[in-house]
């Protein structure tokens, strides 16, 4: 036990501190189409929208926000394609559900640019599903529904992603009540002799 | 312990409190039941319908269809329906006189059993939407409601026991309290209904128990999303009987055992430190789902886990106090705190840990020596209640006020202090430097919120704030730290004038506790210490809200409420404790209302609220 406390836990400590600087975790920052008089757009199922829009900056993800209030999803889920060119980059299926907050979801896609890209949305639940739209002009973007141009837009959200070395936090804060608990029994063996 | 005797009593107890609660739930809420029959098809005497196809009724606007009672009462009427939407219906009685009107939807359950009442020899049942109307019954069977039966049989024990022992549970709070709590928080969990919007938050915290690791992908059966989404499950308005509600339970744990597999994206990204405190229902849920057991049992030892945790974290407090054990044996007990902890609240374990903590410091400062499982034990439970609410960080510098010579060292002391002050350096990062940063986002609930600019706001007016903060204390100290809400807060399930009578009770039994209690050996420093910690925690929580849940310039403070300062009301208490107590006083009454003030409360949930 004593080999424990003097050797094992000081070394699991030094390891830790090495693996936290070694493995940095990931932080997000996003930014979104600005938002204006937003109102909820019912995708009825099987359908879809397509988003156009042209990068204003290297991004690594790109996502929307998607609930629904009128009926629970039992099963089904949002088919989200990425196309540039007229070319599929990416598509994805995402298990959907409606629940208290909106849900975000993301395409783990790098977006270039001054790029155009286009998100289509397909919904092949058997609920409708609602997507945000914004009344906001924003350059070089257009929404269409089933071919049909809408006046407004659907809020698309960029991410980008930075190292982040939080998980410091977790070991300072392990390490510093490890720390608490060997001064206050050491005092105590030196009390006790 | 077991001898004869005691055996002899506790067997008597359990025969006593059985025959108790089965005369009650036969006898007494079945009583027009017990020798009348049930029709299953009672003859339809009169009809308005849209078509007759089979046993089945096309309704309509203004249908109706009239029935006649032979069985001489109708308790429930039973009727199965089909709606594509939300349809409203209603029962005549008293001869044309009465109507009750409810709206029934299919989309959960298609069974509809109301409370009628009436011996009239005929009632109506009229139509105001289309539907489809099949299985018209009389149901005057004898319905045993087992949550009321066993929260009857615990209750009827433990005021037996109490009678009975009173003055073994007297010198033995801590044994009482743990005994009550137990067979009124069961009883609690039991009587409440099983699913969420129960009280504050608590669809938050049980979808925050649900993803505890927040993984991009969690198990999320239809049931538990039905409840997070639905708060009609809940509804006693729309579910008007225990019948229809365990037709809903029925449903729950259908669905629940059939989507166990059923999974979704999540993008739910929060700091994993503030989901430590929902341990306790994450535990206590997977297990009962593990072992097979349906949705509403999962959800019941969920519950009953995160009870046990506060149980067992006050009844340490009582039993390690050396001051103030009759305080903390009523304050355990308000009713608040006790419906918190027998719903989804992390509260409830944050109440407890800080109490629990204040216990200890008390015990270490009025002693000679540094006891050094007392004062590891703080720390750690000071750090357990702050993950999720840093801000009761101050708490954790009072060991800093403790003098030095208790230490075996003054280097011990000087090491420990300096670390003290690191880790709550740590916690203060976890909302201060987001919100000077402008990181930190606002309580969207509070309307208008930014932290950053509320932040920037109180820079540029200092002045303005300072009158904001002192009009906030002004009106609302009183009421925050002795008010209706410290004391019985059960929101969401009773209306508050059905609690004010009780409040005034628990009040004024909370006045005699801390004047009749045993005086602390607390010297006027420690007094000062205590009063600055507990204005600094007053401050924090007023400026929190300012920040988070209040709009940008308000001049008054919003989304603060009373049990946010429960966690420091037991040791600002022992402010007020007169000079000259030198033992504590004992009263068995004193003892006693907060656990009848609960009784009563139990009382009036199993007449009032349909679990």
């Amino acid at each position: 036990m004593n080999k424990v406390k003097k050797y094992i836990i000081p070394s699991l400590f030094v390891i830790a501190f090495i693996l936290c600087l070694i493995f940095p975790i990931k932080k997000y920052s996003t930014k979104s189409f600005e938002r204006k008089d937003v109102y909820s757009f019912n995708l009825d199922s099987s359908k879809e929208i397509v988003q156009d829009f042209k990068a204003d900056a290297d991004y690594e993800y790109v996502g929307f926000t998607y609930a629904n209030y009128e009926k629970i999803i039992k099963k089904g889920s949002l088919i989200v394609t990425l196309k540039s060119d007229e070319k599929e980059i990416i598509s994805k299926s995402f298990k959907i559900s409606s629940l208290l907050n909106n849900v975000t979801i993301y395409l783990n896609q790098k977006i270039e640019k001054g790029k155009d890209y286009q998100l289509v949305i397909k919904n092949s639940s058997n609920e409708n599903v609602a997507v945000y739209l914004t009344k906001s002009t924003i350059d070089n973007a257009n929404l269409y529904y089933e071919g049909e141009s809408v006046d407004d837009n659907a809020i698309v959200i960029f991410r980008n992603e930075k190292k982040s070395y939080k998980h410091l936090w977790y070991y300072f804060m392990a390490l510093s009540i490890y720390l608490v608990i060997i001064v206050v029994n050491k005092g105590e063996k030196k009390n006790v002799q | 312990m077991f001898n004869k005797k005691n055996i002899r009593f506790i067997l008597l107890t359990v025969f006593i409190s059985l025959f108790v609660s089965f005369f009650i739930e036969v006898c007494v809420f079945n009583f027009k039941n017990l020798t009348k029959k049930s029709d299953s098809f009672p003859e339809i005497v009169d009809l308005d319908v849209k078509d007759v196809q089979g046993n089945n009724y096309l309704v309509t606007k203004d249908s109706y269809i009239v029935i006649k009672n032979k069985t001489g009462y109708i308790n429930f009427l039973k009727l199965n329906y089909k709606s594509s939407n939300p349809f409203s219906w209603g029962i005549i009685t008293n001869n044309g006189t009465v109507e009750k009107i409810y709206k029934s939807d299919s989309k959960n359950i298609n069974t509809a059993i109301k409370k009628v009442g009436t011996k009239d020899s005929t009632i109506k049942i009229k139509f105001y939407d289309d539907a489809t109307i099949s299985n018209i019954s009389i149901d005057n069977d004898i319905h045993i409601y087992w949550e009321r039966f066993f929260s009857i049989l615990f209750t009827s024990m433990l005021l037996i026991s109490i009678i009975k022992k009173r003055s073994f549970f007297l010198a033995n709070l801590d044994k009482l309290f743990l005994m009550s709590i137990i067979c009124i928080g069961i009883s609690f969990i039991l009587l409440t209904p099983k699913a969420v919007y129960v009280s504050y938050d608590d669809q938050i915290h049980f979808k925050n128990s649900l993803n505890i690791f927040q993984k991009d992908e969690y198990r999320l059966s239809y049931a538990e999303q039905l409840i997070l989404d639905d708060s009609s499950v809940k509804d006693n308005k729309v579910y008007t009987t225990i019948l229809e509600k365990k037709e809903v339970y029925k449903y729950l744990n259908k669905i629940h055992k059939e989507s166990k597999d059923r999974f979704i994206n999540s993008n739910d990204k929060g700091n994993l430190y503030t989901r430590f405190i929902y341990l306790p229902f994450t535990i206590g849920y997977r297990i009962a789902d593990f072992i097979n057991l349906s949705f509403t049992s999962c959800l019941f030892v969920a519950k009953l886990f995160n009870m046990l945790v506060y149980a067992f974290l006050m009844y340490l407090a009582i039993k390690l106090a050396k001051y103030g054990k009759k305080i903390l044996f009523v304050f355990a007990l308000f009713p608040s705190n006790l419906y918190l902890a027998t719903h989804f609240s992390y509260d409830p374990g944050i109440i407890a840990s800080l109490t629990l903590a204040s216990v200890l410091f008390i015990n270490i400062i009025t002693s000679d020596k540094i006891n050094k499982r007392y004062l590891i034990g703080f720390m750690l439970l000071v750090i357990w209640a702050c993950l999720p609410k840093a801000i009761y960080c101050p708490l954790l510098l009072l060991p800093l006020f403790i003098s030095n010579k208790k230490y075996d060292s003054k280097k011990q002391a000087i090491m420990f202090k300096l670390m003290l002050v690191f880790i709550t350096f740590l916690l203060l990062l976890t909302f201060v430097f987001p919100a000077v940063s402008g990181s930190m986002a606002g309580d969207n609930r509070g309307g208008n919120t930014s932290v950053y600019e509320q932040l920037q706001f109180i820079m540029h007016r200092p002045i303005n704030y300072v009158k904001t903060f002192a009009l906030y204390t002004y009106y609302n100290l009183t009421d925050y730290l002795l008010g209706l809400y410290s004391f019985v807060d059960m929101r969401y399930i009773l209306e508050d004038s059905i609690y004010f009578p009780l409040y005034f009770v628990l009040l004024l039994n909370w006045i005699y506790t801390i004047l009749t209690s045993k005086t602390p050996n607390l010297n006027k420093n420690n007094k000062v210490i205590i009063f600055l910690e507990s204005a600094a925690i007053w401050i924090l929580i007023g400026t929190a809200f300012y920040l988070s849940f209040t709009p940008v310039g308000s001049g008054v403070i919003l989304g603060v409420q009373n049990r946010y300062f429960l966690p420091i009301l037991v040791l600002f208490s022992l402010l007020f404790i007169p000079k000259n107590n030198k033992v504590e006083k004992d009263s068995i009454t004193n003892i006693l209302i907060p656990i009848l003030v609960l009784v009563v409360l139990l009382g009036i949930l199993s007449i009032n609220v349909i679990p």
